[in-house]
Parts: structure tokens; C-alpha cells; sequence
């Protein structure tokens, strides 16, 4: 397996596990903040609700399937890249215009923190590494 | 041997970039975490005891900036991952005494995160350039006793992350000062740092490739020895740890100088 799909096949299983543990309805790990927006802190920590659920699952199940050849895993890298440093520099600017609230509602949809910017931000920039950086392809054996 | 990747580099570069500040900030100015720290601390001497693991931190990776070979540095790697992790779980226990949005609680998000999530892609991308070369162990061996030892003081440390970790609470108070749980899990990722050091040599005991985990471990214990003479409220002699934190960061001091005054002229 080469570099980019292994990376690609790394981060599409974390955000898999996100997905998953994020609907898992336990109080002490995902506790309810605010019933009307479904809104739980998932690992006490990442403010979500099940679309915001659903869009990490998205974003690992197709990682993981993009994982299967480099083509794929560049293209994944590149286009998740993109849109999760877009969702970080969006977020980012609507919680500095309301104020740096502890927690905002995204386009009014999606609940969002510091730390799911920061994760964002950190997700991107290492799914846009995958996507548009020149790697090793395979392992060197002399 | 082989030199690190431009990635790794960065990375290390990147590190620094935030532990130089993070650590001075933490032990010279220990008494003014309100200031400049993701979360207030209460006692300065909690502040040092991180900043002594920064620091150390700070000189390791500037050695292995200079050395700039990825097989002295392969075994202390993961290291870097139960750090992440360890200081990860205590950020995800605590989040409610971050300040939200404040400067160093997002560098500490990023700084964390990026452990987590790169650590294994980078330790793949090196091997990748590094082939199967670095795979074999160069002579001199870490011999017995010694390898016993280090095994053995790396498994006690693992465990007492483990024990200070989920009982953060109850350990807390057995401390020679007021350490909150949040302080006390945090300083642990760097005794982990330590443990994981033993938990390598058991798997390989080449002296080139365990050089930077006993050199962490030697600075370590003197920016801690240091802050514990030097710290800025009272030591609390009757407290139950009040003898062994001393006897601890003494043997991180003492056991890599032992071993290097052994193995430094049977390097080749």
C-alpha cells in the first residue's frame, strides 16, 4: 500500500470511529447540551448532531473506499482537503461575528466548537498533504 | 545513515516552534498562567512540572534536528504518540476548564490533533524512504543488567501513568503541593515518554537507537530536579510523594549517564 493510501486509509477510519461514537447515545461520554438542536458533546469535547455525524461518516466510509487505489486517495485528499479547511476558515469567521461563542450552529444545520474547527483544520491540511504532495511510492528495498 | 524527510523536518521545526515558548513560558513564568496558558493552574510549582517536560522536549528535538538521522530517533518515535494520547484524554476529561478560543488553547488543540493524526502517516513515510536498511541493529547492544533495568523502569513508569491517569483525583492528593487532576495527567504524558523508552529497548536493545529516549529522560530529570529546589510555593515534606518525586527524577538523571559512560566509547 502506498503512502497517500495509507494516510488517506488512516484518516477515513478515525473519521469513521468519529461517526460512529458521536451517535452513540451515552451520557457520560456524549452528553445532551441542547436538546432542541440534538446537539451532544461528543467525547466531552466536539459539539455534533446527527448530521454532523453523518457528514464524518461520509467523509470516512469514502476514505476508506477511496483508499483502494492512489488515484482515488489523491482525488479524496484533494477534494475533502479543500472543504474541510473551507469549514474551518467558514466556522471560524462566524463564531469571531457572533462573538466567539462556546458553541455556533453552522448555516444553522451543523453544531460546531473550537475543538471541531481545530480538527478541521488539522484534517484538512494533512488530507490536502495526500492529495497534492509529491510522496514516496513505494518502499525502498536496497 | 540515513538523514530524516523535508516532512519530519518540518514537523520537528513546527514542534519547537510552540514547546520553546510553551516551556520557558511555563517554568519562568510559573506563577502567571492566567496570562498565557489554555487553563489557570493554582500552584506555580504545577506550571514548572510541565515546563521541565517541554524543555526537555525542547533539547531532544533540537538533537534530533542536528543529528538528523531517522535511526536514532525510530525508537523514541512513538513516543510522540502516547504523548498526543495521554494529554488527548486529559483534554477531552477537562475541556470545561480551557478557555475557549483563547490563543494557546487552539495552538494546544492543533498542536494535539496533529500528534494524533500524523504520527502514524509520518512514521509510514519514513519508513518508505528509509527502506529495510534501518531495520537492523547496529552493534553495541544494550547488554545485561542494564537492559533488565530499563525494561523494568519503563514498565513501573507506564503504570504509573496508567494508575496517576484514571485515579488523577486520589493522586493528586498525595502530592508535596495543590496539583489539580488536570496538571497532574498532563505532567504524566512525559513520564509516559519515559516508560515507553524501556518498552522499546525490550524490543530493541541498540544502544545508537535508544541514545534520545535516555537523553529526554536525563534532561528531563534535571529541569525537574531544578523545579522542585527552585519552585515558586512551598514543598509540602509530610505529603506521601514528597520523597519519591525526588528519588524519580534523580533515577531519570542517574541511568542515562550511567549507560552513556558505558556505551559512548563502544560506539563504532
Amino acid at each position: 500500500m502506498k503512502l497517500i493510501q495509507y494516510g488517506v486509509l488512516y484518516t477515513g477510519i478515525l473519521y469513521i470511529a468519529l461517526g460512529v461514537l458521536g451517535f452513540l447515545p451515552i451520557e457520560a461520554l456524549n452528553p445532551l447540551h441542547d436538546a432542541a438542536s440534538h446537539m451532544r458533546y461528543m467525547l466531552l469535547h466536539f459539539a455534533v448532531n446527527e448530521l454532523h455525524n453523518i457528514v464524518h461518516l461520509a467523509i470516512g466510509v469514502t476514505g476508506v473506499a477511496a483508499a483502494r487505489t492512489p488515484e482515488l486517495s489523491r482525488l479524496w485528499g484533494k477534494g475533502w482537503g479543500i472543504v474541510l479547511v473551507a469549514l474551518f476558515l467558514i466556522g471560524i469567521v462566524q463564531a469571531i461575528i457572533e462573538g466567539l461563542p462556546n458553541d455556533q450552529l453552522l448555516l444553522g444545520l451543523v453544531p460546531l466548537n473550537s475543538p471541531g474547527h481545530m480538527l478541521h483544520l488539522v484534517t484538512g491540511l494533512v488530507a490536502l498533504y495526500l492529495g497534492f504532495a509529491k510522496v514516496p511510492e513505494q518502499a525502498k528495498t536496497d | 545513515m540515513r538523514a530524516l524527510t523535508f516532512e519530519f523536518r518540518f514537523i520537528i521545526i513546527a514542534i519547537l516552534g510552540v514547546i520553546v515558548p510553551f516551556g520557558a513560558a511555563l517554568y519562568f513564568l510559573p506563577t502567571q498562567t492566567e496570562v498565557y496558558w489554555p487553563w489557570v493552574m493554582n500552584d506555580g510549582r504545577s506550571a514548572m512540572m510541565l515546563g521541565a517536560g517541554y524543555l526537555a522536549a525542547v533539547v531532544y528535538y533540537t538533537i534530533a534536528l542536528r543529528w538528523n538521522q531517522w535511526l536514532r530517533i525510530k525508537n523514541a518515535y512513538w513516543a510522540l504518540f502516547t504523548f498526543a494520547g495521554v494529554l488527548l484524554f486529559a483534554t477531552l476529561l477537562h475541556w470545561d476548564q480551557f478557555r475557549n478560543y483563547y490563543i494557546s488553547t487552539l495552538i494546544w488543540l492543533l498542536f494535539y490533533y496533529t500528534g494524533f493524526v500524523l504520527v502514524p502517516i509520518v512514521y509510514r513515510l519514513e519508513l518508505l524512504h528509509g527502506g529495510n536498511t534501518d531495520d537492523k541493529m547496529e552493534k553495541p547492544l544494550i547488554g545485561e543488567p542494564f537492559r533488565t533495568w530499563l525494561i523494568v523502569r519503563g514498565v513501573f513508569y507506564l503504570a504509573i501513568t496508567v494508575i496517576g491517569v484514571l485515579f488523577a483525583q486520589e493522586v493528586a492528593q498525595w502530592f508535596p503541593w495543590s496539583i489539580a487532576p488536570i496538571d497532574l495527567q498532563v505532567a504524566l504524558a512525559q513520564v509516559s515518554s519515559i516508560g515507553w523508552v524501556g518498552f522499546m529497548i525490550a524490543l530493541n536493545p541498540a544502544w545508537k537507537q535508544n541514545q534520545m529516549g535516555l537523553i529526554f529522560s536525563f534532561f528531563a530529570g534535571v529541569f525537574q530536579l531544578i523545579a522542585l529546589a527552585l519552585g515558586p510555593t512551598p514543598y509540602n515534606g509530610g505529603s506521601p510523594l514528597s520523597i519519591v518525586l525526588p528519588i524519580i527524577f534523580v533515577e531519570w538523571v542517574v541511568t542515562p549517564v550511567i549507560l552513556f559512560a558505558v556505551y559512548r566509547n563502544k560506539e563504532s
